[in-house]
């Protein structure tokens, strides 16, 4: 853990920037007009870069919009749910969530997963229910919940520790890092490039675009093997979203310079693009979207990490530890969202895609991923939120079936692996019992395929299959349709 | 095998596809009533030529017997498909496609997986006949274990008392003793009654041997039509032992059950949770009753996507809610009666009769409700079991008591003598119901409310009112 950042206080920047009075104006016009307003929960569906947030979103939003039935999620067990339909989202300047696109590729005949996320979408879908809570009965009806759901690309997350750093700690962390033996020849073209140039004087235009370009590159080499991912700073090298080629954007981590520094050296330009970057780009999207979360899911490809070896779960840890310091669990009451803001007060882990395990390992996965989230987990239910794991396949596309050879019999999955015409048998191994073990690194690695998702899901008489999304939406729902 | 490994669906090596928990449970359905740990996990009617499994994938075979092989899945394949119209679906086409994409079927599977068009509520499979006489094997077994004796009931009337919530110990304790000394004097009574009995049977034998002799030596006819009588009572007798043997085991397979499931839900780790629900779903798929319930329980939590633990959660509040609420009806319904047959009749010896009747009754309707279906001493058994379980926890108070709070004091002093014995009497046989319900749920009670006593106390007693008061606005 040689590359750990210094710990983020989790009073960040963000709580500063929204405590004092703004936030108690704010606050109170919202405890003021709450018993009006229809309720919305903001659930922040929160996850590295291919997590599976995109896939989550739109398996979410389509088992709530066909009403199937969760034997789970009590709500719609109950058969309380009686409606829902997508409404006009609330920040009319953000694209709205491709919902119908991902779904009909999904369920196509040729089904696809959804494109990477490249910017920033919102999605408001609205539940109409029959609550059995006797207060809520005597309002008159109907009875509405809003879910507000944001997607954006997994990279942007990690800008998030980037707020607590200045330019030049941050490059002192990167470079450490780059000197690897992992990364090192990933690192070298880049590196090398730092080598030939002066640093302290002025520098042309060009200069910051190679170098720029060069420590990208050295950026999507390490997410390519599933390095280092828990410092793929800054997030919009690798998704620039529309910022594409924009000054902020155009810069580098660097040694630092020796002696007194030039205010319009190569160095002292690129601090001051990070700052401008952490101005405009990083802040912004944390305060409009993150400091106001309600409840939070937070999904991690554990077993992605698993397959790429003992230091990507190391990292997978260390990313989860730094993003999560920067939201803000705790207990909410209305004393308590008039002072400080609103909380989180539900926080879910889930293990994605664990359609790729037999179910008799669902229940190992969520435990290695408890030990993984420990610590933010721990941070979480000290401060009074509720938490849970689970072992979570929005939409699942694998079946069990069982192989024998050599007299043994062996749980495999089976299902479209991607780039094989055929349905095929696949035997993942075993996960280990604990994450100790894990790091260790397991002797038989599970190998990395991807699944497509099958062949007319939409058939499926009881809603598209899944694993653990009745328990999730119970866990984050569940008392607010009550 | 390495983890990364895969395998054509046509490789004869895979076994199953889980498209419902009934192949699994044949496999499994033997470890769960200990017979044999490690079952061949080849269920019989599918499995293949032996030498042919233990196969590596067949590269040593030649063309010909490799074709051979494949002839024979196909034989097999269709057949598999039709022994399993019940409820799985499957989305990923099942092994048969697999299989017949390599044969002349293939024309007729395209790509996309073709789905059954068997309705998806069907009963059980036919398959299952097999099983359940297997099944009954075991339960037999199983009986044969348990009616070692006496002191062993006598256990598990102890583990009852565990059981209980609200047990008040030391009532139990004494009654427990009590029992015990009982037992020592009844023990020479048993005897005097088994040799009575046994004496009985053959002074029996002996007549009707010498009385079939008699008639024969009157006329051949006579004598052939009275053996004719006698092999028919006997082969009659004989169904009907068979058939009280039969609702014992089943009886005593579902105190298995319970315990697994409680086991599984209680104690920390959920040991079993696996083998205890496809146990409970195995033997609630069996029944022509529940089969559609289990069919559609497993199509809302099938068994890929859900945990075990999960599983049984689900099974409690799609299953068990509904022959809940069916058992509470029949409770209710009883209970009402009793009370009004009570209430307006004017011989005590008649009530007493009645109601026990009546409540013998209810406990068998209950038990049927939950598919245990008790023979005649099945019966007695759970009505014994079912007066201990009352008398241990002062189900009696409970319901006078229940019933006090419900009426107000001065008012149970103002009704009837009549209609107040009534009351009580309706309120034990509810209490009776409830605990009948609990001694045959296949599990405990977690996610589901517990029926209260004072719920159905409250509608018992408004029900009375009503059907009373029509009684005197029609006088
Ligand atoms: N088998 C399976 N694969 C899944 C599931 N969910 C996600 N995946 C895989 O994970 C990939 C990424 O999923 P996305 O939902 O696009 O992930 P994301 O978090 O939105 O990723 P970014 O948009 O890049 O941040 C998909 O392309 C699938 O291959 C699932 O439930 N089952
Ligand atoms: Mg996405």
């Amino acid at each position: 853990m040689e590359t750990a950042p210094p710990l983020l206080h989790s009073a960040s920047v963000l709580q500063r920037s929204s405590a004092g009075l703004g936030a108690l104006v704010s606050g109170v016009r919202e405890q003021i007009t709450a018993p009006f307003a229809e309720p919305t929960l903001r659930l922040g569906v929160t996850g590295l870069s291919r997590s599976g947030k995109t896939v989550f979103i739109t398996a979410l939003v389509h088992n709530i919009l066909t009403g199937r039935r969760f034997p789970l999620f009590q709500a719609s067990a109950q058969g309380r749910l009686t409606a829902a339909v997508l409404r006009p989202q609330p920040n009319l300047d953000l694209p709205r969530f491709a919902y119908e696109a991902n779904i009909d590729g999904l369920l196509s005949p040729q089904p696809l997963w959804p494109e990477s996320t490249w910017r920033l979408s919102q999605l408001r879908l609205t539940i109409s229910y029959r609550p059995t809570n006797l207060i809520k009965r005597a309002m008159p009806g109907p009875h509405l919940l809003n879910l507000d759901l944001i997607d954006y690309p997994g990279e942007w997350l990690l800008d998030l520790p980037l707020l607590t750093m200045d330019f030049a700690d941050w490059s002192d962390q990167v470079l450490a890092a780059a000197k690897h033996p992992t990364r090192a020849t990933y690192a070298k073209p880049w590196l090398d490039a730092l080598g030939q140039m002066d640093l302290n004087t002025t520098q042309d235009e060009r200069a910051y675009i190679e170098l720029a370009r060069l420590y990208t590159n050295y950026l999507r080499a390490c997410r390519q093997k599933n390095l280092m991912i828990a410092q793929l700073q800054p997030g919009r090298f690798l998704m620039p979203g529309d910022l594409e080629g924009s000054p902020s954007l155009t810069f580098c981590p660097l040694p630092r310079p020796r002696g007194s520094l030039n205010k319009s050296g190569f160095f002292a330009t690129c601090a001051l693009r990070y700052e401008a970057y952490k101005r405009h780009v990083v802040r912004p999207f944390f305060r409009d979207h993150f400091s106001k979360l309600d409840r939070q899911i937070v999904l991690t490809d554990l077993l992605g990490a698993a397959a790429a070896g003992p230091a990507a779960v190391e990292d997978l840890q260390t990313a989860l530890t730094t993003v999560l310091q920067a939201f803000r669990p705790g207990a909410n009451s209305w004393l308590s969202k008039l002072f400080r803001g609103r909380r989180i007060d539900k926080m879910l882990f889930a293990s994605t895609k664990a359609d790729h395990l037999p179910s008799n390992q669902h229940d190992r996965l969520a435990r290695l991923l408890s030990e993984l989230a420990f610590e933010p987990a721990n941070n979480a239910k000290f401060r009074g939120a509720d938490v849970s794991f689970l072992a979570l396949s929005a939409i699942k596309s694998t079946r069990l079936a069982k192989v024998r050879e050599q007299g043994r019999v062996y749980d495999c999955i089976t299902g479209w692996i991607e780039g094989q015409g055929q349905p095929k048998a696949f035997y993942p191994g075993e996960l280990p019992d604990s994450l100790a073990e894990l790091k260790r690194g397991i002797d038989a690695p599970l190998a990395q395929v991807r699944f497509l998702p099958p062949p007319n899901l939409d058939q499926e008489p009881q809603g598209l299959p899944h694993i653990g999304l009745d328990r999730s939406l119970d866990f984050l729902l569940g008392d607010l349709l009550s | 095998m390495k983890p990364g490994q895969t395998f054509d669906l046509t490789d004869k090596n895979i076994q199953s596809l889980e498209q419902d928990g009934s192949k699994i449970w044949d496999t499994l359905g033997q470890n769960v009533s200990g017979d044999e740990p490690e079952a061949s996990p080849v269920p019989p009617p599918l499995s293949r030529p032996a030498p042919q499994s233990s196969h590596a994938p067949e590269s040593g075979h030649s063309a010909k017997a490799g074709l051979k092989d494949q002839g024979q899945a196909d034989n097999q394949d269709p057949g598999r498909a039709r022994a399993q119209p019940s409820a799985g679906q499957p989305f990923i086409a099942p092994i048969p496609k697999g299989a017949a994409s390599t044969a002349a079927t293939s024309k007729a599977a395209p790509q996309a997986p073709s789905r059954p068009t068997t309705p998806r509520l069907s009963p059980a499979a036919p398959t299952n006949k097999a099983d359940a006489a297997s099944a009954h094997d075991q339960g037999q077994g199983n009986q044969g274990q348990r009616s070692q004796g006496l002191g062993n009931q006598n256990q598990g009337n102890g583990a009852q008392a565990n059981n209980t919530r609200h047990s008040a110990s030391q009532s139990a304790l004494s009654h427990a003793a009590q029992r015990l000394n009982q037992q020592r004097s009844y023990r020479w009574l048993t005897v005097l009654v088994l040799a009575l009995a046994a004496l009985f049977v053959l002074l029996l034998l002996v007549d009707t041997l010498t009385g079939l002799a008699w008639l024969f030596g009157i006329s051949r006819a006579l004598g052939l039509l009275a053996s004719l009588l006698l092999a028919t009572a006997l082969a009659s007798l004989g169904i009907l032992l068979g058939r009280e043997w039969r609702a014992l085991a089943r009886m005593s397979r579902q105190r298995h059950l319970r315990q697994l499931t409680e086991a599984a839900l209680f104690e920390t780790g959920a040991p079993g949770a696996n083998e205890a629900m496809l146990a409970v779903e195995a033997s609630y798929a069996k029944q022509d009753e529940t089969a559609w319930l289990v069919a559609q329980f497993r199509e809302l939590a099938p068994q890929d996507a859900y945990s075990a633990v999960d599983r049984l959660e689900v099974f409690e509040r799609e299953v068990l809610r509904k022959l809940d609420s069916q058992a509470v009806d029949l409770i209710e319904e009883n209970a009402r009666n009793t009370a009004i047959i009570t209430t307006i009749s004017p011989f005590a010896l008649f009530d007493a009769l009645f109601t026990l009747w009546r409540n013998l009754r209810m406990i068998r309707q209950v038990a049927t409700v939950y598919g245990v279906a008790p023979g005649f001493w099945g019966s007695l058994r759970l009505l014994r079991q079912v007066f201990a379980n009352v008398l241990l926890t002062g189900g009696l108070e409970a319901a006078d008591g229940a019933l006090n709070q419900l009426l107000g004091g001065s008012l149970t002093a103002k009704l009837s003598t009549k209609l107040s014995e009534g009351l009580v009497n309706g309120m034990l046989s509810a209490r009776l119901g409830l605990a009948a319900m609990d001694q045959c749920r296949p599990l405990p009670f977690k996610h589901n409310r517990r029926p209260r006593l004072s719920d159905i106390g409250a509608r018992l007693v408004g029900s009375v009112r009503k059907s009373i008061m029509k009684g005197k606005d029609q006088r």
